[in-house]
């Protein structure tokens, strides 16, 4: 029994001598167990370079190429609430205008048996978010967004859609859940997206004096999130004389509007991009 | 105890003490393998960045891209005499202060004149950062277009005037901010190419920046 003892006490001091040579000759050199303090740090620096990413994306699922039928037009006057938009000479604020004039696209619209959902009806405040997830919400959809700009010609009108250009898909995961991020939601859409501005931009050419005959592609970042073919509309311009000028722009823009969509019901439901 | 036991215990003994005493050497050395990543990263910094901004001594007609007044929602080329520097980081710097300066029609301008360029870098693969004061989004003209000339103008007049950027992030404050006045998108890096006739406003790459391998990089918008 103390012979097993003795034995197993000089086996460890032989071990424990082993580790402190090894330990010593390494000393200056870098240590591998500290490979993953170094690992973790480049991780949070490449986190902390993407701030705009959430830790866990919302995401939805990717569209479908199947034929659709286009039933509901989404309305979005910009701004509203504490976010009174751009402010006219006279005091016009764009939340203001831009309300009437949807109001009155969605007249029209109804007209034609679309359904319409106005992401606000009053003056409120809602985020780009919320007016997302009620654009989100709706089967067969297009999403218009109104704003009132500030350095066009008066009563001429501009459509926006948005252009991801050369872009890469990031390292979400996505592509590999068949699903897209939340505030990616409109990069399958685009083609659809820039087929609408271009309806809506030759009607606007022939009925709104000094308008554009084709549409921008532009990084308008309300256009990201939303699921649906999607366009931005900027009338011009918050610094009209008086508010009535801005608002009598209601008929004009409804029967473009209304023009531009039903030509578009057609190119949806064919799932033509 | 035998009498070897205790020699054994006395050797493990002065080995603990002995890594007692070494521990403060290698604390040190955990903290300088921690700081070798940002010495590397300054050492590209300082690569880049040359000291010494070499300016032609002649003047020279420089493009800068500014609203068009007959072409609403469009910006023109307009050269300005100019002595750049060969620095690209202090040409950065002089094209955007003459690009806020504005031009000699104010109908053509398309930065604030409050704004101001607090700091231009320059990373690798061609990446320039571009940070302005809150007054380039807080005293711009309201609207989509006004905030596409803005962006466009900057993105235009530096690919036109320094070769091989090849992407842009802009910053207000120091900080990555959603949009600039709220609508234009500035989350992503704008890919850059030397403007052609008619003028379109960049795309936005959103991070993280890719490779720039795939075919036609150029991300100029389709009107």
């Amino acid at each position: 029994m103390l012979k097993i003892v003795r034995k197993t006490v000089w086996f460890a001091l032989f071990i424990a001598l082993a580790a402190a040579v090894t330990a010593f000759a390494g000393a200056g050199r870098p240590i591998d167990w500290l490979k993953p303090l170094e690992e973790s740090s480049s991780t949070q620096g490449s986190a902390a370079s993407s701030p705009s990413l959430p830790k866990t994306p919302q995401q939805l699922a990717a569209p479908s190429s199947a034929p659709r039928t286009l039933q509901t037009v989404v309305l979005d006057p910009a701004h509203g609430g504490t976010d009174e938009g751009a402010h006219g000479a006279g005091g016009i604020l764009e939340k203001d205008v831009v309300l009437t004039l949807a109001q009155a696209v969605q007249a029209r619209l109804e007209q034609m048996g679309l359904r319409v959902v106005m992401t606000r009806n009053t003056d409120t405040t809602l985020s780009f978010e919320q007016r997302a997830a009620i654009a989100n919400a709706q089967p067969d959809a297009v999403f218009i967004t109104l704003h009132v700009g500030s350095s066009g010609p008066v009563g001429s009108a501009n459509t926006y859609y948005y252009n991801f250009g050369q872009i890469i898909e990031n390292q979400s995961g996505a592509a590999t859940a068949g699903l897209v991020d939340w505030n990616r939601a409109q990069i399958g859409w685009q083609g659809l997206s820039q087929r609408l501005a271009q309806l809506l931009q030759v009607e606007f050419s022939e009925r709104l004096r000094n308008s554009p005959e084709l549409p921008t592609g532009a990084a308008v970042y309300q256009l990201r999130e939303i699921d649906e073919p999607a366009v931005a509309i900027e009338i011009e311009n918050i610094n009209a004389p008086s508010v009535e000028t801005l608002n009598q722009l209601g008929t004009p823009l409804a029967q473009a509007i209304s023009r531009a969509v039903a030509a578009f019901r057609v190119v949806y439901q064919t799932g033509a991009p | 105890m035998s009498k070897r036991a205790r020699i054994a215990v006395i050797v493990l003994a002065a080995l603990v003490a002995a890594g007692i005493v070494d521990l403060p050497r290698l604390y040190r050395q955990v903290v300088g393998l921690r700081r070798i990543p940002v010495s590397e990263e300054a050492e590209q910094h300082a690569v880049l960045q040359p000291p010494v901004p070499a300016t032609s001594a002649a003047t020279e007609p420089v493009p800068m891209y500014w609203a068009s007044a007959s072409a609403p929602g469009t910006l023109k080329a307009t050269d300005v005499e100019m002595k750049l520097s060969a620095d690209p980081v202090e040409r950065g710097k002089q094209l955007l202060a003459a690009l806020i300066a504005g031009p000699t029609d104010p109908n053509e301008r398309t930065l604030p004149p409050a704004a101001s360029l607090l700091e231009f870098y320059l990373l690798p693969e061609g990446v320039a950062v571009a940070d302005f004061s809150s007054e380039l989004a807080t005293e711009l003209p309201s609207g989509i277009q006004s905030e596409q000339l803005a962006v466009e103008s900057i993105a235009d007049t530096l690919a036109a005037n320094i070769p091989d950027l090849r992407r842009l992030k802009i910053l207000i404050d120091g900080q990555e901010v959603q949009t600039l006045a709220g609508h234009i998108d500035l989350t992503g890096y704008f890919i850059l190419q030397p403007p052609s006739a008619d003028a379109t406003p960049p795309a936005p790459i959103h991070p993280p920046v890719p490779a720039l391998t795939g075919p036609g990089s150029n991300g100029k918008l389709i009107r």
